[in-house]
């Protein structure tokens, strides 16, 4: 049995089901995150597993032990919320200390911990002050504090970064990175930035509409997504999606042509599952497995935007057959708007079938 | 030249400015100075003279200061008044918090509300009435329910012993909704989340009140204690409908005792000095309140 697995988890709240038979496992020291579009549950999901939602049906077990609908505060979870929830009218010091003090914790351990994490975070100068003369940044790591005193099995983190500027938001995320590697704890973090996703997490659990869209590593996902959604959320920027059609399947590979192509491309199996012939499918492609190629193009495009980052290019561009395409290249690519752009593909394509499934993944 | 002449445009626009704030203070402003101000300045006056509102009104100094300190009657309304400060204000502001809080976490319905704060929609003199009916000695509902339940008629209104706590339930009861719903606007104030990271700390309901309800609502309970106090200290209505000032003075507050001196005993110097020991007691006490209670800070800024 994994540290944290929730099982077949559904939230109904009146008529409207928001979190549909979700069930997620997680190992010890994980760092585990939650992403996709606002409305999908991820948060409801969180606080579920906080204890701030009362779970409808399935279970929820914590270290072996089956918290379904046990108190928050036996959960042994700490959360650090968007909003931060300080507590104004206190000190940052009695508000790291807080939860110690309610649960009668001897005075010289209090301090010690909250000096402990203090020093983690770098705010001993700031012990004294009222939230209200802390930046952004400062609160958000006081917040922080409050949750590593309490030793949790568990970190939660509801969008913690999105009050913050960009400049910030970077900064606070490399910071919870190494905190994650400094104290080795599991850490479930809610998000809808999917770079934050990329960044922080051992594996992503991608979530629409109350329901699992996939789980897997940043890497996996980037490489393999298991469906359109899923690719066109991951990766920024996205995804390329054209229109294309099945010339032929076999095992071993398929042959699919589009409008926008020069000639049917190759795409080599293994598949999951295979399309018939002449069905419509979708082709994906990332932005960086276009390369421009004038001798033998595979497509091209028309320049709209070049937008120049110093190190690399992005291109966006619209196909011969209208639709729009996203180029990302190293270097100074010198493009103007109207410019034709012949392009070569780097790797094949993702296809995904009528439904919206990856080849490469299983059908549901 | 040009500078000079700038100047002067610029010190026109600053008089036209200063006449137009002039002109939207102005409403506020008539209201003040008329129905406030000149009273007062006006009560001070009259309590320097002697005057029975036949005769020209005579100077006569400090003579009714001087008077009031050795006046027993004087001393008793002020001690009964302070005993139904006493009765009102503790209890109604601990259940009007004690309903606000319940009604936040518990129900949050407008209809529980409504029912709260109905009380308060009755005006003084007629809650009085009902009051005075309902607890009536001999025809009275709630002593006809007394003896049911084998407690025994009580004189309520009509008891020395009890007159003045009957009051102080009265007003009790037709404030307390008002108190709940200023307290209840307060604690939406408060964001939720405070509430939730204090649970996942293991706080009960008690220990979210007075850790974190509690300090928060501060600047509600400072407003709440001091217009209620002042509104306690000037009790008049409910008296006059309901007893008078009596049985035996033991309900004549200092407002029935400055009422009795103008219009009965025609003094009208003495009842303005009163009046203006009054005025003067009530700011030294909410300057106080706002001081011990750091009014004017808030922490849910």
């Amino acid at each position: 049995m994994s540290f944290l697995t929730i099982d077949n988890v559904i939230k109904q709240f009146g008529n409207l089901q928001v979190v549909k038979g979700v069930s997620i496992e997680a190992e010890k020291g994980e760092f585990i995150v939650f992403v996709g579009p606002s409305g999908c549950g991820k948060s409801t999901l969180l606080r579920m597993i906080a204890g701030l939602e009362e779970t409808s049906e399935g279970t929820i077990s914590i270290d072996g032990e089956d918290l379904t609908h046990a108190d928050p505060a036996d959960r042994h979870v700490a959360m650090v919320f968007q909003s931060y929830a300080l507590f104004p009218h206190m000190s940052v010091y009695d508000n790291i200390a807080f939860g110690m003090q309610i649960n009668k914790v001897p005075k010289a351990e209090i301090k010690a911990r909250v000096l402990e994490a203090a020093r983690i975070l770098q705010i001993e100068a700031l012990l004294e002050r009222k939230p209200r003369q802390l930046s952004g940044g400062q609160r958000q790591r006081v917040a922080i504090g409050r949750a590593i005193v309490r030793k949790p099995k568990i970190f939660l983190f509801d969008e913690p970064l999105s009050n913050l500027d960009a400049e910030l938001r970077t900064q606070m995320r490399v910071e919870i990175a190494k905190l994650h590697q400094e104290i080795g704890a599991t850490m479930i973090y809610v998000t809808h930035d999917q770079v934050e996703a990329m960044t922080l997490a051992d594996r992503i659990v991608v979530l629409r509409g109350g329901l699992v869209e996939q789980v897997g590593s940043p890497a996996e996902l980037y490489d393999r997504p298991a469906n359109l959604f899923v690719a066109g959320f991951i990766g920024s920027p996205r995804m390329t999606f054209l229109p294309g059609r099945i010339e032929a399947a076999g095992d071993a590979e398929i042959r699919v042509s589009s409008s926008a192509f020069a000639r049917p491309q190759t795409i080599p199996g293994p598949f999951a599952h295979l399309p018939d012939v002449n069905s419509t499918v979708t082709l994906g492609l990332r932005p960086e497995s276009f390369r421009i190629d004038a001798t033998d193009p595979v497509l091209t495009a028309t320049v709209e935007i070049t937008e120049h980052l110093g190190g690399s290019t992005i291109v966006h561009a619209r196909t011969s057959d209208g639709n729009s395409l996203v180029m990302a290249t190293s270097g100074r690519a010198e493009l103007c708007p109207g410019d034709a752009l012949p392009l070569a593909c780097i790797g094949a394509p993702h296809v995904f079938d009528a439904q919206g499934l990856s080849l490469a993944a299983t059908r549901r | 030249m040009m500078k000079a002449g700038s100047n002067v445009s610029r010190a026109r626009r600053r008089r036209k400015e200063t006449l137009t704030g002039l002109l939207f203070v102005a409403p506020a402003l008539v209201g003040f100075l008329v129905f406030y101000l000149l009273p007062t300045l006006r009560a001070i006056q009259i309590s320097l003279t002697d005057w029975n509102l036949m005769r020209a009104p005579k100077f006569v100094g400090f003579a009714n200061y001087t008077k009031l300190l050795g006046d027993e009657n004087f001393w008793h309304s002020a001690w009964v008044t302070f005993a139904y400060v006493l009765y009102n204000i503790p209890i109604q502001t601990a259940l009007g918090l004690l309903l606000a809080v319940l009604s936040d976490r518990l129900a949050r319905a407008v209809s529980l509300r409504a029912v709260i704060i109905a009380p308060y929609l009755i005006s003084n003199v007629v809650a009085a009435l009902v009051w005075l009916m309902m607890l009536d000695p001999i025809l009275g509902l709630v002593n006809g329910f007394l003896e049911i339940v084998g407690i025994g008629r009580q004189g309520f209104l009509a008891s020395p012993d009890q007159a003045m706590v009957s009051v102080a339930a009265i007003s009790t009861w037709r404030h307390t909704g008002l108190t709940a719903l200023l307290f209840y606007a307060g604690l939406q104030a408060i964001p939720r989340h405070l509430y939730e990271a204090a649970r996942l700390e293991g706080a009960g309901e008690w220990t979210m009140f007075h850790r974190i309800t509690l300090p928060l609502l501060r600047p509600v309970l400072a407003f709440v204690l001091v217009t209620s106090l002042i509104g306690s200290f000037q009790v008049f209505d409910v008296i006059a409908v309901a007893t008078a000032g009596g049985p035996s003075n033991s309900t004549r507050v200092i407002l029935w005792y400055i009422y009795e001196n103008a219009f009965k005993f025609n003094k009208m110097g003495y009842a303005s000095a009163i009046s203006v020991v009054l005025f003067v007691t009530l700011i030294l006490v909410t300057l106080l309140q706002m001081r011990l209670l750091k009014a004017d800070q808030s922490d849910l800024t």
